[in-house]
């Protein structure tokens, strides 16, 4: 049974991030390895969807689907940059340049000046929490993965 | 594109199927009509979700097999023991519900803007995205080279053959037969390797822009072979496609 | 609302009367799905061990051959997947739980299976004890192929297959529980099928 890729999950992606993410550039918190979303190594066929470095097989993201939310552990990444792959944020709409406040792809991470900003902090989830619905990414809290049942966060 | 095409989650539409198509013995491709489609870019992806009476459900992904512009449809290969490909292969009518969300993907897609010249290697049904950036690279007037490096079981396998064949002065199309090839065939057989690369692929020096689509092994294959011929990773593309249902 | 897809129909329909045996919310396969969160490891023999470890010691350890040698149980069982597919009626063979725990000595009340590739889940000792669970090596008259996690994996039948993890490497005892991989990411800790506890909080 073979691994597929990150094309795989874009769906799942929009669902959990609130944008398309395939482009977007990954970071392993293991080895350093850098590349687009879409290039790391999917696992689907599990109790959840597991996505690994090319490089050094650790793991980058986990998602757990559960009565129509989705927990989301990110602990394995650097960062998560989508300004990475084709340069354009809002995959979806491609006459948009990434700006403060540009479209409404606003991505569900990142500083508050507006999208296209790169994802940093994603240490800050190392306890592998989940996103709190309405209160925004926070400090990192340590326990079980939360399940998650909206989209759109703004970095506090 | 509309700037309203993600606001939150994608949402689920239901389409109704307009055309199914014979390609192949085992490749169908549908043509549909959804109520609230946002248009899509060559080599995107929709997510067909089926539902049986009991409340079961089963998705799946299949890449788009037209250009932007073009009426929505996608090519589904009929895979062994695959319960969504058997019923999108052999029960789908014209006329019938499909429930769908798309488009989706922004890295292997191809617009005249992003340049080439293109290097297209299609593994099987990987082929179908391909598909849609020669259709739109034809629709667009692009005078950008293309070439597809296409990996069949044998002749009949290959899907869009016609219209292939009728490109042909405008983007080189090269079969290789695997399995077996139909009497006094000349082109190439067996699996792409790196020496089949070394002759069917453009020089590293052009700078080409590839894209792979296919089943894991046959992109991990081609897209380690192309590198070792010096393509830059970043500029090589890769779509891999799983045993069961499509994607 | 969905819609119903015309003439589609899920294909495995569990057989008429075992439906008693399946737990709620479970349907039967005929097949064996694969599933993974991760590659296949090829653990050869020479390399192959199955530790028990306290407190980062390990109390005691087999070779494959040594395992091997250990007395061995015929185990007939219906297995039970979160993800809803059940297989009844599944043939092992398999060294008891209660045979490598007795030989390491050790008293605790949790286990930490640790395997090749990194997976690890949690279980009480209770629940792998009193022949409850095996280390199987053998499955349907053959030796475990390695998609199905052989050289040897943990068997516990009772509990969702999940914790019946695949290229087990050996137990850590412990005091504490300790959420393992799945269980870490919303998972039920414990996981009876019985009271369908799929995830934390079920």
């Amino acid at each position: 049974m073979d691994a597929l890729d990150g094309n795989a999950i874009g769906g799942l992606l929009i669902d959990v991030f609130g944008t398309e993410m395939t482009a977007a550039r990954s970071t392993c918190a293991t080895c350093g390895d850098t590349r687009p979303v879409a290039e790391l190594v999917v696992y689907r066929r599990a109790p959840g969807t597991v996505v690994r470095c090319r490089t050094c097989g650790s793991v980058l993201m986990v998602f757990v689907r559960r009565d129509g939310a989705i927990g989301t552990d990110l602990s394995g990444l650097a960062s998560l940059d989508t300004l990475g792959g084709t340069g354009s944020l809002c995959a979806l709409s491609p006459g948009q340049q990434p700006g403060p406040g540009a479209g409404d792809a606003r991505l569900a991470v990142g500083p508050p000046e507006g999208c296209g900003r790169p994802v940093r902090g994603l240490p800050r989830l190392a306890g592998r929490a989940g996103w709190q619905p309405g209160s925004g990414l926070g400090p990192s809290r340590s326990g079980a993965c939360q399940p998650v049942d909206q989209v759109q966060r703004r970095w506090p | 594109m509309e700037t309203t095409a993600v606001r939150g989650r994608l949402t689920w539409q239901v389409a109704t199927v307009t055309a199914v198509t014979r390609e192949t013995d085992s490749v169908v491709t549908i043509e549909l009509d959804p109520p609230a489609w946002l248009g899509h870019r060559a080599g995107q992806h929709l997510d067909v979700r089926l539902t049986a009476d009991d409340g079961y459900t089963a998705e799946r992904s299949y890449s788009i097999a037209s250009a932007p512009g073009e009426p929505v449809a996608i090519t589904v290969e009929r895979l062994e023991g695959g319960e969504v490909s058997s019923y999108l292969t052999g029960d789908l009518r014209a006329g019938d519900e499909l429930e769908l969300r798309g488009p989706i993907g922004g890295y292997f897609v191809w617009e005249p803007g992003d340049g080439g010249p293109l290097m297209l290697l299609a593994g099987g049904s990987g082929v179908v995205p391909l598909r849609s950036i020669l259709r739109h690279r034809r629709r667009t007037g692009s005078d950008i080279p293309a070439r597809l490096l296409y990996s069949a079981r044998t002749l009949p396998d290959v899907i869009y053959r016609g219209e292939l064949d009728q490109d042909h002065d405008r983007a080189q199309v090269i079969y290789t037969l695997t399995r077996s090839q139909p009497p006094g065939w000349a082109g190439h057989t067996g699996r792409v390797d790196r020496a089949l690369l070394a002759q069917a692929a453009w020089a590293a020096d052009a700078n080409p822009l590839a894209f792979i689509c296919g089943p894991t092994s046959f992109v991990e294959t081609a897209a380690a072979g192309l590198v070792g011929l010096g393509y830059p990773p970043e500029r090589v593309k890769t779509e891999r496609f799983g045993g069961t249902g499509g994607r | 609302m969905s819609p119903v897809s015309r003439g589609f129909h899920h294909l495995n329909q569990a057989p008429a009367g075992e439906e008693g045996r399946l737990p709620p919310g479970q349907h039967v396969t005929d097949g064996f799905p694969v599933l993974s969160a991760g590659p296949t490891p090829h653990t050869p023999p020479e390399d192959w061990t199955f530790s028990i470890t306290h407190g980062g010691q390990t109390a005691r350890s087999w070779t494959w051959a040594e395992f091997r040698a250990l007395p061995a149980e015929r185990v007939t069982a219906d297995i039970h997947c979160v993800t809803r597919w059940s297989k009844l009626g599944t043939q092992w063979q398999g060294v008891p739980v209660d045979t490598l725990l007795e030989a390491a000595g050790y008293d605790a009340r949790y286990v930490l299976a640790f395997c090749d590739g990194g997976y690890t889940t949690n279980l009480p000792v209770d629940d792998v004890t009193g022949g409850k669970a095996w280390v199987a090596f053998d499955y349907d008259g053959g030796p475990l192929p390695p998609e199905h996690g052989g050289p040897a994996r943990l068997l516990v039948p009772h509990l969702y297959f999940w914790k019946s993890a695949k290229w087990v490497r050996g137990l850590e005892l412990r005091d504490h529980d300790a959420p393992g991989f799945w269980e870490t990411r919303g998972y039920h800790i414990y996981g009876d099928p019985w009271k369908q506890q799929r995830y934390a909080g079920d």
